[in-house]
């Protein structure tokens, strides 16, 4: 009787966890076979005539009906310029209040906590309304705009900089060395960990962001992948292009999903220190 | 700290003779040249955090207090908020939000804490166990909403296939009343869990392991280590998993957007959409003001609470 109730103990849980993962995995499973299964057959015939009839034909379909190339060359601009941007703001920043001493600190502190509480995703009428005065609408300066000063960047870059022992930099800075050659030379190099952490959060929120690019962006020069997978959904919808519409998804998530295949454990720890995305 | 750099300070330090001064006296100029540095290295930060932050919570409160007439703005006090809490659908919106808002905290933290207890058993190959979990939160909700149509199809989808099967009837899923809300939090939940899960596995491997040892020692149950073990232990974990997913659900659009855009009938129209359809659609830019200030008072209050938590812990821990 012993023996059972342990057993019960240590497989219970193990068959829990394969629920849980079942119904994780099942979902990602059958938007691949309706990607490679023509419709017809996933609905109708045995797995065995899957097998036989893959075909890559919904990618084609995909492909053709949405310029899937051009949104990915879009997203790309966006996101990876954003980063190249936020990286010199967060470091600029995140140094000035670990280590600077001026008039003010507590406010400009305090300025950068209201981004903390306030989500960008809040904000959309107003900085919609900004943007249509400055002419911004349907560029990338507009898609990137409200992201370009980053609370949760500097903050992470100030924490990591103020752990950087004093007497490096004054030992730059005794040899004559700007402020900038002092970030640049000293605390970079010793900040990759966190200058990374941030790129992953950065690059996988604004790689799926949606409302903000729907919002601004009309052409097919600008608009990202998310959106254009939205358009195609609501086409899909209607003519029921199931093949085409999951081969689309398919499209959009892989780089996603490979560079958390890769990265597994930093994406884990840099999610979690991110707290409010 | 110390004196506030001059405008004599900045000369100094540029002017070329001088730069024998800075050299000579390096920690005393290291200070007082670094605040007008300091200024210049937070002006790119503060451009942005100006117009994209600051000014537009000044801008959209200011807005909740006015309307178009002609060509006009004018001043109507409380009228933005008095339609929008007369608008026919706001108690719908309002009770969806509601939903989403308890539910999403119930889910996030026993679900959450579940799925952390689960992975945390230190079974061989978790990193393939933990994958879909972790894969779940970095796909974009877009993506995630487009999966889940095709499952809650009615001709095709993989719920009605399985209905059918069992000889069950078939359910219109997203386009009835009573299922599409609960049909539309399954797919947020499916994307969010591991996300909340994470929080509670951090907090699981950094529970002290003595406790633990000598608590299963002492022979309780399972049920009694969670209850008066693990749980009191991890309650910072679930007050901050509470926070987020409030301020999580507040935000969720994506998926309504491709799922079922607030229909049928307002039966999945809420908080963020809301302020959508009021500002994108119909163009009634006061109540989606008004609307937005609401849900601005709501984050803040929930953010100064967290930080006064926060601060409390600090302090007395």
């Amino acid at each position: 009787m012993k023996g059972n109730a342990r057993n019960w103990r240590e497989v219970l849980p193990v068959v829990a966890l394969a629920a849980f993962g079942l119904i994780w995995i099942v979902p990602m499973i059958w938007t691949l076979l309706a990607a490679f299964v023509p419709t017809t057959e996933l609905l109708n015939d045995s797995p065995l005539v899957w097998l036989q009839s893959l075909h890559l034909g919904a990618f084609e379909d995909a492909w053709q009906v949405a310029p899937f190339l051009r949104y990915y060359l879009n997203t790309f601009i966006f996101v990876f310029g954003l980063l190249a941007i936020q990286l010199v703001t967060i470091s600029l920043a995140g140094f000035a209040l670990a280590r600077m001493d001026f008039r003010g600190k507590d406010q400009i502190f305090f300025l950068f906590l209201t981004q903390l509480m306030v989500p960008a995703s809040i904000l959309i009428l107003p900085n919609y309304q900004t943007l249509a005065k400055l002419r911004w609408l349907d560029t990338y300066q507009g898609l990137m705009a409200p992201y370009i000063a980053s609370a949760f960047g500097t903050f992470l870059m100030r924490q990591a900089f103020k752990q950087v022992p004093k007497e490096l930099e004054e030992a730059a800075r005794s040899d004559g060395a700007s402020w900038l050659q002092v970030l640049w030379h000293v605390f970079l190099p010793v900040t990759r960990a966190p200058l990374l952490a941030f790129s992953i959060v950065s690059v996988t929120y604004h790689w799926n962001e949606f409302l903000w690019p729907l919002l601004i962006t009309s052409s097919v020069e600008i608009r990202p992948l998310t959106v254009g997978l939205a358009l195609l959904t609501a086409s899909s919808e209607i003519g029921a292009q199931w093949d085409q519409l999951a081969a689309g998804t398919i499209i959009v998530v892989t780089p996603i999903v490979v560079l958390i295949a890769v990265v597994q454990k930093q994406f884990t720890s840099s999610f979690m220190g991110s707290g409010i995305k | 700290m110390k004196s506030a750099p001059t405008q004599f300070d900045v000369k100094q330090s540029q002017g070329e003779g001088r730069v024998q001064v800075t050299r000579s006296f390096t920690l005393q100029s290291a200070v007082q040249n670094s605040g007008a540095v300091a200024y210049v290295f937070l002006l790119p930060s503060l451009v942005f955090l100006a117009v994209f932050t600051l000014w537009p919570i000044v801008s959209v409160i200011w807005s909740s207090f006015r309307t178009r007439q002609g060509r006009e703005q004018v001043f109507v006090a409380l009228q933005n908020y008095e339609r929008l809490f007369t608008d026919p659908i706001i108690q719908q919106v309002l009770k969806n939000t509601l939903f989403y808002v308890t539910a999403g905290v119930g889910f996030a933290v026993i679900g959450g804490l579940l799925l952390a207890l689960l992975l945390n058993q230190g079974l061989r190959n978790i990193g393939f166990f933990r994958f879909p979990f972790l894969a779940t939160i970095a796909l974009p909700m877009v993506s995630v909403a487009s999966i889940w149509l095709f499952l809650y199809s009615p001709r095709v989808g993989l719920f009605n296939e399985i209905l059918a099967g069992l000889g069950l009837p078939l359910s219109n899923w997203l386009n009835g009343r009573e299922l599409a809300l609960p049909a539309l939090f399954v797919v947020y939940l499916w994307k969010q869990l591991g996300y909340f899960a994470l929080f509670y596995l951090a907090a699981l491997q950094a529970l002290p392991v003595d406790v633990l040892e000598a608590a299963k020692l002492d022979g309780i149950t399972l049920w009694q280590q969670l209850r008066f073990i693990i749980w009191p232990l991890v309650s910072p974990t679930t007050y901050f998993v509470s926070t987020i997913s409030v301020l999580g659900a507040l935000q969720q659009i994506d998926h309504v957007f491709v799922l079922t855009t607030g229909g049928p009938n307002n039966a999945t129209n809420m908080s963020l959409f809301y302020v959508y359809e009021q500002g994108f659609k119909y163009f009634n830019i006061g109540t989606a003001s008004a609307m937005t200030v609401i849900l601005l008072a709501v984050l803040m209050t929930m953010a100064i609470l967290q930080f006064v938590y926060l601060e409390r812990r600090v302090h007395y821990d």
